[in-house]
């Protein structure tokens, strides 16, 4: 909706101030400027949202995988599609990868470290999907180091109601003054891969062929005598996950895009697989 | 002549919510575009039942407010109700809030000088409160902090201020207040327009009567083919002028009784298969809302309670007017 008038029932359920996503804009991103155009502390608008639809708005909302319930309520509170939001998270992208029974993360919400680039918060105060991505550490837009820590050395944290949003809870200073840092063509060159990947599974992912690519890391680990990230459980046809980066027993995407570029594997290589595999196998 | 339907399967009568631009609703509404454009203060009063609260929100549909998905909300018009029950200036703020749409919980320390704020983002140019009989000293003078604050740097922004009462017995609600010797009340009227501080917007005369039916034989000519109203319209002032109803002998109808007994009668006559109302069925409303109004009516096991069967169908209807 382009414009809520005030005759609409819609204009006491929105906040003051409507803002909507940016392209490939993350949802935090959205909520920051929510908070930013109604004039309040940063993460006002999450906490609102966080407390109107659960039980314990104490709880900490996963911000890397958030409840439908939550989008929907940010739906209603800036009069957006439903799917205008979730466009803000990868969900649709993640329910495609997913087969019926199990569901994939990004990265598990305690591994989650919040990162930015600079650049893209001085132009459009935009914080973009990919800085939820593990292992992405350049922005792909500008080619700047994202940067974890303020100048003053404290964590960058996305949500401080005690300071505007945009800013660091510590010494107050607007993220778009933190360093730019260019990154190194050698280090660039294997974030590309990584990219990559994760853009092949974005945009045409399916459940079959995450479990080829599942199915080409065992394999060459089993060369490597390596078996430390997965290993297919045969009898009950299904992926289980081995290794230090299981989170309550769901695979992260995170982590199958860093052992395909750690061992090797290509794009081709998993288009091959998935159009020889004809096995029924799903994965968790 | 025979005006009956035979159809027996009638759909049930379906009343109409339409506004009626009124003789009052120009009268009220140019008062309340008056503050708006002008950006003055008054109390604006008006008998209970005039249609007070329909002109306001008919004037803040047609501001022009909206909310753009690219941040920028333009609201030039805020009218809310005022609080009740010896509100506190917190109360105040949090309705004049809400009507801004979804507010996050805030210390009234932080949404005091948000209101502000946000205020002026959205360019706000007149607050309207209805039932403002209700305010006190306590949410009068936030009023004035409020718009004292806006009228001051970095704002400069000059906001009308429209407090709409209802009144009885030609007592004008807050005058009381507002003409205190204490200096914040000196200042307040000071603030107040210089002409027309306190008004009254009058109910309706004959000939408005007369203007104002036409507007109900469109709005039920569906129902009623027929009707003709405009012929009623002396008897219909009449009745409606009855110290029963005009508490203050005005020889003014408000809308709220004119709308009614109308509706009132266009449903007996509906009910009835007619396709206009008669003298008979206008007298028995009349009887039913001024002579019995007050009459204790006993709910029994009958469902059907609301089915008005008067005794008076057998006294005399009145006669037919020339008017119109």
């Amino acid at each position: 909706m382009q414009r809520v008038s005030i005759d609409d029932p819609a204009w006491r359920a929105t906040f003051p101030h409507r803002v909507a996503p940016l392209p490939n804009e993350w949802l935090p991103g959205l909520l920051l400027r929510c908070d930013m155009v109604n004039g309040w502390g940063a993460g006002t608008t999450l906490a609102h949202i966080r407390s109107a639809i659960s039980t314990y708005p104490s709880y900490q909302l996963n911000i890397t995988a958030p409840p439908l319930r939550y989008l929907e309520h940010v739906s209603q509170v800036l009069a957006l599609p439903f799917q205008v939001v979730v466009a803000t998270t990868y969900q649709a992208e993640i329910d495609r990868l997913s087969d019926e029974t199990d569901h994939l993360l990004i990265q598990p919400l305690a591994k989650f470290q919040f990162s930015l680039c600079p650049q893209c918060v001085a132009g459009r105060r935009k914080l973009t999907r990919t800085l939820l991505l593990p292992h992405i550490t350049i922005c792909p837009q500008h080619h700047l180091m994202l940067q974890t820590t303020c100048r003053c050395g404290a964590s960058l944290q996305l949500f401080s109601q005690k300071v505007p949003p945009f800013t660091c809870p510590a010494c107050g200073m607007y993220w778009n003054r933190l360093p730019r840092c260019k990154a190194s063509p050698g280090f660039a060159a294997i974030e590309q891969r990584l990219l990559s990947f994760y853009l092949f599974f974005f945009s045409k992912g399916t459940a079959k062929i995450l479990t080829s690519a599942l199915r080409l890391i065992e394999e060459r680990e089993a060369v490597r005598a390596n078996r430390n990230t997965f290993f297919l459980l045969r009898d009950a046809k299904r992926y289980r996950y081995v290794g230090q980066s299981f989170y309550r027993d769901r695979l992260s995407l995170g982590y199958v895009v860093y052992s395909l570029v750690r061992l090797n594997i290509s794009l081709d290589d998993i288009m091959i697989s998935a159009k020889s595999f004809a096995g029924n196998v799903s994965f968790s | 002549m025979d005006n009956t339907i035979s159809e027996p399967s009638r759909p049930p009568f379906v009343l109409q919510r339409a506004f009626i631009e009124t003789p009052f609703e120009r009268r009220y509404l140019a008062l309340l575009q008056h503050a708006w454009k002008e950006r003055s203060w008054h109390v604006i009063s008006a008998v209970p039942g005039s249609g007070k609260s329909l002109g306001i929100d008919e004037l803040v549909r047609k501001s022009g407010a909206y909310k753009d998905k690219t941040g920028v909300t333009y609201c030039p018009v805020i009218a809310i109700r005022s609080p009740e029950n010896n509100a506190r200036a917190q109360d105040l703020g949090v309705e004049l809030s809400r009507a801004m749409g979804v507010i996050p919980t805030m210390p009234w320390n932080k949404l005091r000088p948000w209101l502000v704020q946000e205020m002026a983002s959205e360019q706000v140019e007149c607050i309207f409160i209805d039932d403002a009989h209700d305010l006190n000293t306590y949410t009068l003078s936030y009023l004035k902090k409020l718009t004292d604050n806006l009228a001051a740097s970095p704002y400069k922004r000059l906001v009308g201020l429209g407090l709409v009462t209802a009144h009885s017995n030609s007592v004008i609600p807050l005058k009381e207040i507002i003409k205190q010797p204490d200096e914040i009340w000196q200042q307040f009227y000071r603030r107040m327009d210089k002409l027309h501080p306190f008004c009254v917007v009058d109910g309706h005369t004959l000939d408005e009567i007369i203007e104002i039916l036409p507007d109900f034989e469109k709005l039920y000519q569906d129902q009623l083919p027929n009707l003709r109203l405009r012929r009623w319209a002396r008897y219909i002032y009449e009745q409606l002028t009855n110290p029963i109803l005009d508490l203050d002998e005005s020889r003014r109808v408000t809308m709220d009784n004119l709308t009614k007994f109308v509706t009132s009668a266009l449903r007996r006559a509906y009910d009835r298969g007619e396709t206009d109302v008669n003298g008979q069925i206008l007298k028995e409303t009349a009887e039913l809302m001024i002579q019995r109004r007050d009459d204790l009516f006993h709910i029994g096991g009958d469902s059907d309670i609301f089915h008005i069967d008067s005794d008076s169908a057998n006294k005399e209807p009145p006669p037919e007017q020339a008017v119109g």
